[in-house]
């Protein structure tokens, strides 16, 4: 055992580059508690991150979701990831009902169209950069699009807004007005133009414990939905492209049997889990595996270990392709209990429309450079994946025509 | 062999929608993604494959096959 439970750095490039080797040791200790960062519980089992997950009265998300304290420099609680019920309840009726599977499925060529504009873009090259040219542009301009009406062009410098804020919070003060003016506009705009129905109206019409939303509470919930909706995505993209360049297998499989798609969506979101971590401060004292965790004490929940825990899953460590083509533990990328993620039927057709163009399009893929690198931090996901292939037409003349073509 | 009764226990389902998507002979949602059983009573093999696997994935451990 070498890993250093007290001293765990869940930010370090120490844990981005043995990641899934100190998760695993993480997962064989008993649960311990780092001493970084105001001390934090590391919960990494299966069974007791999903307790946790579920239970949110013992554990709170109400002085937020980040594992470790963040310093935003400025009063910024986002809406509703930082609540709890009641009031959690009340503020995900208002979202949920737009991120429903039926809606979303609505929207699939709609979907599609954006994800071949972006393989056109790229596609006679033979070569490509996915993560700067496909995996960070498609979740935006998808989000953009299907939750607020937005067209694409806007969606680069709001993403470069968030990206300082996420990356440098205390030198963002800039990126944070610039972004809150870009909301404001956008709620004043569809004030005058009347609804589309899509989750801008709810947040403009829509009630909670009896009163209308203030501005400052529609703002930080646009602000969650971004947060949430956007990079999570670009993560699992890249790790996708990266397996489908990377195993000529897996390409094959799937190009065979495109049936197995949803369920392979499903392995790639629990092999590699984009949110590594999420955080809740206990309410009161509670005994997890042998740990006695104190009322306020921060609680560390590691999707990321619990989607590899041995105890649910054969051969946790290797992708299965059909291991979700039946009976399976649910894993836990999305997380579960009331903070579950309102995206993720839209996450899913992302990756899902990402696969089945890239199948079609991109013949003979490997991957080019030696090693994948990854961004870290409070999500984790490669930082470029270098890509050659050779350019082909879609077969399926029904589906080229679907997207606008002669 | 006992009757036996698909439920889903809606103080526990979240709205994942995943007993939707993967047993809908047997489950609807509403627009949030909420569940509800839509065939109680298990009519057949496929029924209750259908039905062990929506137990499985659930996960918020809200849907159950009882006897009645």
């Amino acid at each position: 055992m070498t890993i250093d439970v007290e001293n765990f750095d869940m930010l370090s490039r120490s844990l981005a580059e043995r990641h899934w080797e100190q998760l695993a040791e993480l997962r064989e200790c008993p649960v311990g508690k780092s001493n970084l960062y105001g001390g934090v519980w590391l919960l990494s089992k299966y069974d007791d991150v999903m307790t946790a997950a579920r239970d949110w009265q013992t554990y709170s998300s109400a002085s937020g979701s980040a594992p470790v304290p963040l310093n935003s420099g400025g009063d910024i609680k986002l809406m509703p990831i930082a609540t709890d019920p009641p009031l959690q309840r009340e503020l995900r009726r208002l979202i949920d009902r737009h991120f429903g599977p039926k809606k979303v499925a609505a929207a699939k060529e709609d979907v599609r169209k954006g994800a071949i504009a972006l393989f056109e873009a790229f596609q006679q090259r033979g070569e490509c950069e996915f993560v700067a040219e496909y995996a960070v542009p498609f979740p935006a301009n998808t989000f953009f699009r299907y939750a607020f009406g937005v067209d694409p062009d806007t969606t680069g410098r709001v993403t470069g807004w968030l990206d300082h804020m996420l990356r440098a919070p205390n030198e963002a003060a800039e990126s944070v007005q610039a972004f809150f003016g870009w909301t404001r506009e956008l709620l004043d705009g569809r004030r005058e133009s009347g609804p589309r129905d899509d989750v801008l109206d709810s947040l403009l019409t829509g009630t909670v414990d009896g009163r209308e939303l203030t501005d400052p509470e529609r703002m930080m919930i646009m602000m969650n939905l971004i947060i949430g909706g956007i990079e999570t995505t670009t993560h699992v993209l890249g790790n996708v492209m990266h397996h489908l360049a990377a195993r000529p297998e897996i390409r094959e499989r799937l190009s065979a049997d495109r049936g197995l798609i949803p369920a392979a969506v499903e392995e790639f979101l629990r092999y590699e889990s984009p949110a590594d971590a999420r955080g809740r401060a206990a309410t009161c004292p509670v005994h997890v595996g042998g740990a006695h965790i104190q009322p306020n004490d921060r609680v560390a929940l590691f999707y990321s270990a619990a989607n590899r825990d041995p105890a649910k899953y054969d051969d946790p460590d290797e992708i299965v392709l059909d291991r979700f083509a039946g009976r399976a533990a649910p894993h836990l990328s999305f997380g579960a209990g009331p903070h579950r993620c309102p995206g993720a039927h839209l996450a899913r057709l992302e990756i899902a429309v990402t696969i089945e163009e890239a199948l079609d399009r991109l013949a003979d893929l490997s991957l080019t450079g030696e090693k994948i690198e990854y961004a870290y931090g409070l999500t984790r996901g490669p930082a470029a994946v270098p890509i050659t292939f050779r350019p082909r037409v879609p077969a399926d003349p029904a589906r080229a025509e679907a997207a606008g073509r002669d | 062999m006992t009757e036996q009764t698909l439920r889903i226990d809606s103080d526990r389902c979240q709205g994942h929608a995943i007993c939707y998507l993967l047993a809908p002979d047997l489950f609807a949602v509403d627009d949030e993604g909420r569940g509800s059983v839509t065939r109680a009573a298990m009519e057949s093999d496929d029924d209750r494959a259908q039905a062990a696997v929506a137990i499985d994935r659930c996960p918020e451990r809200a849907i159950s096959l009882r006897s009645a």
